[in-house]
């Protein structure tokens, strides 16, 4: 399924050169978060929050079509 | 003139604003050991200096410029100086680093700091060229912007460094900021106003001592080579390169911990329009730096909308000042964030003090705790930036409503009365800066004890040390692996205060005390960024100096700055029941990630005296006799045994 997944953070370096600050791809259907964060070649040691939809969520949350999923890292 | 010592001069200017006089002073070389320089070196003279009793703006007080020894070598991360004083705004001690190019140039002019005390008739100006120091009068300045008096100093002295007052610190606003080149400051505890209270406008200096003498200069550049090598590879400053600390907006605001609407909030709906990546993307986002780094992490803007102009004139404005002219104040444009931070600037306030000021203002006006007749006719309301801007002037010049909020939330709020000290977010009368403490415990016990009011730069953030230690990933976030060299091993988690917590803190405390005696940016190293490791630090300071030192006593000179800045405090009549939190800390977050979150009351009042206990301090926070013998500053006993 496609999703656009915006990256703050660390996270930015896996932005796609032409997207910068965004990954946009598939992944496979009822992928979680934590999946994609996998998919992604990072691991929640450096991702700390995830949202959906503007809405914050934990990881195991399943991921739908479409959706707008927005990873960041902790960062004083 | 030939460098005696390694790393430093040996030469401390000491100006008599009073008598127009000044002396060249020769402290004894092991002081420079013993203090590492920066706070330690300032503390050394406000204790010994300032009597008991004055107020931050009698002729009395001392105004204290120090570098270290590592000021001014050629390695990123030592572009910083110290500013300390009897602060106007807390009644304590403010004590403020900043980075820049002044600290390294006074270095090259072959001075270590200056010390200035009494207060001249006229409004004057400190101009240092090597061995030529004179007193000059610059009335002509008196009202002038940062950047008017800028380019002044700019056609008068050119290739001078310049750090300055503003009209704010000309008027006594209790969060008068002093700007370094306009882009750089020191920004918290008044000290533009204590500046003001001398009628010192500027001090100008230029250098041609450019080499700092160093012991092992061939082992220097080994450990700046290594570090040059990781800039454009290292995630996390690579990224602060691109972004700056503006970085931290969104993940801030997406854990639940962006002062949001008088710190009501944790989390902005509209972070993503203030944040550091669409600052970049709008206003033209650019990089500059301090003397000497590499990683560049300034930045400097530009744009144009409606009544909104922003130039590079100002640089541009970084997280703390985005949260506090932004989500704080609910304003949603990062052109109007950096306008407010620009006119912050060119007027020499604090934009943490003033946002937090105007903030309180709000919330007591949309209570009806403020009425148009308190505000001069002024109406308040959530992202109103015009009025802001506004606002800030009034606060500068001290004219209408400004010359209240000039005093401060603390202040101001007792003036009025009527509740509305329940909405002043501050510490000993200084706001919290752009950290949520109800997300992060160790944030908050370190607003609580900090010897300057609130401030978020007492000890590393919590987040970093919720995980266990993985040292596999090279080159990442910091890691609890990193802390292991001074015995922290165990995660803690982030909504904690147990004695595992305060421990952590205390050595935190400790490292980041130790990163500001040596006027060390926390940019570089562990633990903000895994780059630098702690054993990297000593052996940066070994090759400077020549001194066999070690973490150990790096470590003691941190404890030391802690210790020291507590003694002042104690002096000046400040106790552990000063060590307090606003009342909103202790109450349910209202909104975002982590609504409902508080802070139990009960457990902070533990952690706060179990953390006197280990820092040798007594139940009302004094510090023993013992501990200050222990750490070599036994002259301070008498100077606070009676209080």
């Amino acid at each position: 399924m496609h999703v656009s997944v915006k990256l703050f953070g660390t996270l930015r370096r896996l932005s796609q050169p032409e997207t910068p600050g965004y990954w946009i791809g598939e992944i496979p259907d009822h992928s979680r978060i934590i999946d994609l964060i996998t998919i992604l070649g990072t691991s929640n040691k450096e991702a700390s929050h995830a949202a959906i939809n503007k809405k914050v969520c934990p990881f195991d949350t399943e991921i739908s079509e479409y959706d707008e999923i927005t990873l960041v890292t902790n960062v004083g | 003139m030939e460098q005696m010592h390694n790393g430093f001069w040996g030469r401390i200017l000491k100006v008599d604003l009073s008598s127009g006089t000044w002396v060249v002073e020769e402290p004894d070389p092991r002081l420079y050991r013993i203090y590492m320089g920066g706070g330690n070196f300032a503390l050394h003279y406000l204790i010994k200096e300032i009597p008991r009793g004055i107020d931050a703006f009698d002729p009395e007080n001392r105004l204290v410029f120090m570098t270290s020894p590592l000021t001014g070598a050629p390695i990123s991360g030592q572009g910083r100086h110290t500013c300390a004083a009897l602060s106007p705004l807390t009644g304590g001690l403010a004590d403020s680093q900043c980075g820049g190019w002044w600290g390294a140039e006074l270095k090259f002019s072959g001075l270590d700091g200056i010390v200035v005390s009494g207060k001249s008739e006229k409004l004057v100006t400190i101009h240092i060229e090597d061995e030529k120091i004179e007193i000059i009068e610059t009335e002509n300045l008196r009202g002038k912007t940062t950047g008017e008096a800028q380019d002044y100093f700019g056609e008068e002295y050119p290739k001078a460094r310049v750090l300055q007052m503003g009209p704010a610190g000309e008027n006594l606003v209790r969060y008068a900021c002093v700007t370094s080149d306009l882009k750089n400051f020191h920004g918290r505890g008044g000290l533009g106003a204590v500046m003001g209270s001398k009628n010192l406008r500027a001090i100008v200096v230029k250098g041609s001592n450019r080499e700092i003498k160093l012991a092992n200069p061939d082992g220097l550049k080994v450990i700046r080579d290594w570090f040059n090598s990781r800039l454009k590879t290292h995630p996390a400053i690579s990224l602060h390169h691109e972004l700056g600390t503006a970085k931290g907006i969104v993940p801030v605001s997406i854990a639940g911990i962006l002062p949001t609407y008088n710190f009501q909030d944790g989390s902005f709906i509209d972070a993503e329009k203030i944040c550091g990546e669409t600052m970049k993307r709008e206003l033209n986002g650019k990089t500059e730096t301090c003397y000497a780094c590499g990683v560049a992490c300034k930045r400097s803007v530009e744009g144009k909308s409606g009544k909104f102009t922003v130039t590079r004139q100002y640089g541009g404005p970084e997280y703390e000042s985005i949260g506090l002219l932004g989500s704080n104040l609910g304003v949603n444009n990062i052109l109007h964030v950096a306008a407010l931070n620009e006119r912050c600037n060119a007027l020499g306030l604090d934009t943490i003090s003033a946002g937090a000021s105007i903030s309180w203002a709000v919330e007591c006006f949309e209570r009806e705790l403020l009425s148009e007749k308190d505000t001069e006719g002024i109406r308040l309301t959530w992202n109103d930036p015009e009025t802001y801007i506004d606002l800030l002037d009034a606060i500068a010049y001290r004219t209408g409503f400004g010359k209240l909020l000039g005093e401060g939330s603390k202040r101001a709020a007792a003036y009025i009365g009527k509740g509305t000290e329940r909405y002043a977010i501050q510490v000993k009368g200084q706001e919290p800066p752009n950290h949520e403490p109800r997300g992060k415990w160790g944030v908050a016990l370190g607003y609580a004890v900090s010897n300057t009011g609130a401030d978020h730069l007492q000890a590393a953030h919590d987040p970093w040390f919720d995980k266990p230690g993985d040292f596999s990933k090279e080159c990442n976030w910091v890691d609890l692996e990193d802390l292991s060299p001074v015995g922290i091993f165990e995660p803690v988690p982030t909504e904690d205060l147990s004695a595992a917590k305060v421990r952590l803190f205390v050595y935190l405390q400790q490292i980041w005390g130790f990163h500001d005696v040596l006027d060390w940016c926390i940019f570089t190293s562990v633990p903000e960024f895994r780059a630098l490791s702690l054993q990297q630090l000593v052996e940066i300071v070994q090759c400077v100096t020549g001194w066999r030192t070690s973490l150990f006593e790096l470590m003691k000179a941190g404890e030391r700055w802690a210790t020291m800045g507590r003694a002042f405090n104690v002096k000046h009549g400040l106790s552990a029941k000063d060590d307090t939190l606003p009342e909103r800390f202790f109450e349910p977050m209202r909104a975002g990630t982590l609504k409902g979150h508080f802070i139990d009351r009960e457990i902070f009042e533990k952690s706060k005296k179990l953390y006197y206990e280990m820092m040798g301090w007594d139940k009302n926070s004094k510090p023993t006799e013992g501990k200050l013998e222990e750490l070599n500053v036994g002259f301070i006993w008498p100077h606070i045994k009676d209080s």
